[in-house]
């Protein structure tokens, strides 16, 4: 392994590969600061950059963005109270209550610090368990990816909202989306009304851009020039002390462990380990009523949980090809267009670029902390860029993005019917997330399904007699009964330290 | 790092409150379920397989139209659940009548706009090249997104799409030789 982490670096410690993540943290701690901006417009922004580069600097880059954003939502989080992203929801909590108090220094600190101690966490756990995890999954057939795949649905659909029938339904409307084309076990064309250029079916990262990125864009109202106070930010060392550090080790390890665990679960990304591992803390801790005023435990349970949750949600993508949430979901897309499908085989036969990928998160990690600690000022300032500007320029380099990656404009027409799909769905209160997992689970439940009935000449039982295929679909029918109560609990923690904050 | 009280002109968003009424959207969000449901059955008519295989091409997605009819109606049955209960419990809905001018009609569909904007980009961009109508998109973009409708801001805007609708057309076009549609003056 140490092997070959050091082939790993020596393919990206080259000006290019090097650059590219430095470009991407960046990128992506400023769109983390921006509330409203996310690391999949920043992603969007750079995809008609990532056709032109080798397979590693395109993928350094998106692995870049991936990090720096993660991050970069404490800054606002803290200093306005306004996470700039919903993975640092919980960080608002003691972090702004401590900024008021003058300790806005301590609390970025503790907030940049654990932020790399919680993704250097998981990446070690992805180092170790990832390999060991293809090796079983290499012996994997049609009917365990059945059901994993089934599995993973009824995750995203039941974890990923506030009511369980919207996910569930908005992960069935994207696994029919998927449907549209040729069906892939014989070719027959299915759901493409007559449209010859959607014999092809619709294109994974054109869809991705139009949900992500379109769909914002059309839900943005207009912006406004107003004058917002940023609490004083001096920051000394990393702000806390040893023996701060020591009481906080339980803490961290806890937080580190849920994240990287939710984080590994289809469909539920840092937005819930950041609220969860916040609760949590606050139910283990001595001094639950302490939560709220401004502690560092309230920093380092959210920081450490959503950096974590980042290794965890890549464990799928790259052991079995199924993305963890959202944003691994355009790390796929981009991935096949550099002709790489994830999975097994990935880490089995094209181990050096699993192994630049890991490299570059380690890098992209110790990056994130010099730059949010050394251009701390110059990402407050960066808040002033009007962001009416900055959503236009994406939707341009959505549209050169989407018509690049097949020279069809076609494909701009998916960039905006899917934006359009996106809003209107969270118009009406539907989660994203489930669409496009669902729409790219649709085809590994469906052809998987076909070849092992084939296989099995009609028979469902093997589908129950191969232990991991049983485990899976036992997970699946437990996914779907605790899903409600799990919802419910969620909605409470949310509810219940904005009403805690608000009652000051 | 030194001491620094600073102020920051940062840009919020003027959220709109959200009125559509909770039982609404779901009665909404019934409706699309259900219509995708029905979209999914009538589309994969005809969908026949010539090869054996064990399950047809359109059996999958049909299993997934009968799932969403069958959540499409626990959806429904929650949403009149739910009317009922605060129909009884005598919640009115107040709709606000102020009228306001051709300003505050843009702000309002902002949203709109935005889609008729989009819709034109990507149908014109053949017909009038790139730069030609990245220029006046990003131009009306931006203006409907600032709000700033005065002639002054306006001009100010237009500059700034041209500068970076070149440069975006530079760098993609010439640097990375991705090919952009273009008119017959060659941008």
């Amino acid at each position: 392994m140490f092997e070959m982490f050091i082939i790993g670096f020596s393919q990206i410690l080259n000006p290019l590969s090097f650059s590219m993540i430095v470009l991407g943290v960046l990128l992506g701690i400023i769109f983390g600061v921006i509330p409203g901006l996310t690391g999949s417009m920043a992603v969007a922004l750079c995809l008609p950059l990532t056709y032109k580069l080798g397979a590693i600097p395109a993928i350094v880059l998106i692995m870049g963005i991936y990090i720096g954003g993660c991050s970069g939502g404490l800054i606002s989080a803290i200093l306005l109270n306004i996470p700039g992203t919903p993975s640092n929801i919980a960080t608002s909590y003691d972090g702004h209550p401590m900024a008021n108090r003058g300790e806005a220094g301590k609390a970025l600190g503790v907030g940049i610090f654990y932020s790399f101690l919680g993704g250097l966490f998981s990446f070690i756990i992805l180092f170790l368990i990832a390999e060991p995890i293809a090796r079983v999954a290499v012996k994997f057939g049609p009917i365990e990816y059945f059901s994993i795949g089934l599995f993973s649905l009824t995750m995203i659909g039941g974890l990923s909202g506030k009511s369980v029938p919207k996910g569930l339904a908005a992960g069935l409307i994207g696994v029919a989306l998927s449907f549209i084309g040729m069906s892939e076990v014989d070719g027959t064309p299915r759901m493409t009304m007559g449209i010859v250029q959607l014999n092809a079916g619709l294109q994974l990262l054109p869809a991705l851009i139009g949900l992500y990125a379109v769909s914002e864009l059309i839900k943005s109202k207009q912006t406004k020039k107003i004058e917002m106070r940023t609490a004083d930010y001096k920051i000394r060392g990393f702000g806390f002390t040893w023996s701060e550090f020591k009481q906080q080790f339980g803490n961290f390890l806890r937080s580190a462990t849920l994240g990287t665990f939710i984080g590994i679960l289809p469909g539920i990304g840092g937005i819930t380990s950041n609220i969860l591992a916040y609760s949590v803390a606050k139910s283990s801790s001595k001094h639950p009523e302490r939560f709220g005023t401004g502690i560092i435990d309230g920093i380092v349970a959210p920081e450490t949980s959503n950096n974590a949750a980042v290794g965890g949600a890549l464990v799928p993508l790259l052991t079995l090809g199924i993305p963890g949430d959202g944003f691994t979901a355009i790390v796929l897309g981009a991935l096949m267009v550099h002709g790489l499908t994830p999975g097994p085989l990935l880490m089995t036969n094209s181990k050096d670029f699993v192994y630049a990928i890991f490299a570059s998160l380690v890098i992209a990690n110790f990056l994130t902390v010099f730059f949010e600690y050394f251009g701390i000022k110059l990402f407050v300032r960066i808040l002033r860029v009007p962001k009416h500007i900055l959503l236009s320029v994406v939707l341009v380099l959505s549209v050169v993005g989407a018509i690049g990656l097949r020279n069809q404009v076609f494909d701009a027409w998916t960039v905006l019917i899917f934006g359009v799909v996106g809003y209107l769905m969270s118009l009406l209160d539907f989660p994203l997330t489930p669409i496009i997992l669902g729409f790219i689970l649709g085809p590994i439940v469906e052809t998987n399904l076909r070849r092992a009935l084939m296989l099995t000449h009609g028979s469902v039982l093997p589908f129950f007699t191969k232990p991991f295929s049983l485990v899976f679909l036992i997970l699946a029918v437990i996914s779907v009964v605790l899903a409600p109560r799990l919802i419910a609990k969620s909605n409470q923690k949310i509810v219940a330290p904005t009403t805690a904050s608000s009652e000051k | 790092m030194d001491s620094h009280e600073s102020t920051a002109i940062i840009q919020t968003r003027e959220e709109k409150q959200f009125t559509m009424k909770d039982n609404v959207k779901n009665l909404l969000s019934c409706a699309v379920v259900f219509f995708v449901g029905i979209w999914i059955y009538v589309a994969t008519i005809g969908a026949k397989s010539f090869a054996a295989a064990q399950i047809q091409p359109q059996k999958i997605p049909r299993i997934v139209a009968v799932a969403l009819f069958a959540l499409g109606f626990l959806l429904l049955a929650t949403t009149i659940l739910s009317w009922k209960r605060d129909h009884g419990s005598g919640a009115k809905i107040e709709v606000s009548s102020k009228n306001i001018g051709w300003r505050g009609w843009v702000e309002k569909n902002t949203a709109l706009l935005t889609f008729i904007l989009i819709f034109l980009y990507i149908f014109l961009m053949k017909k009038t090249g790139f730069v030609t109508i990245t220029t006046c998109y990003l131009c009306l973009q931006i203006t409907i997104l600032s709000g700033a409708l005065s002639g002054r801001q306006i001009l100010r805007n237009f500059f700034i799409s041209v500068v970076i609708a070149l440069i975006v057309f530079f760098i993609f076009n010439k640097g990375f030789a991705l090919s952009l549609p273009l008119n017959s003056l060659g941008f």
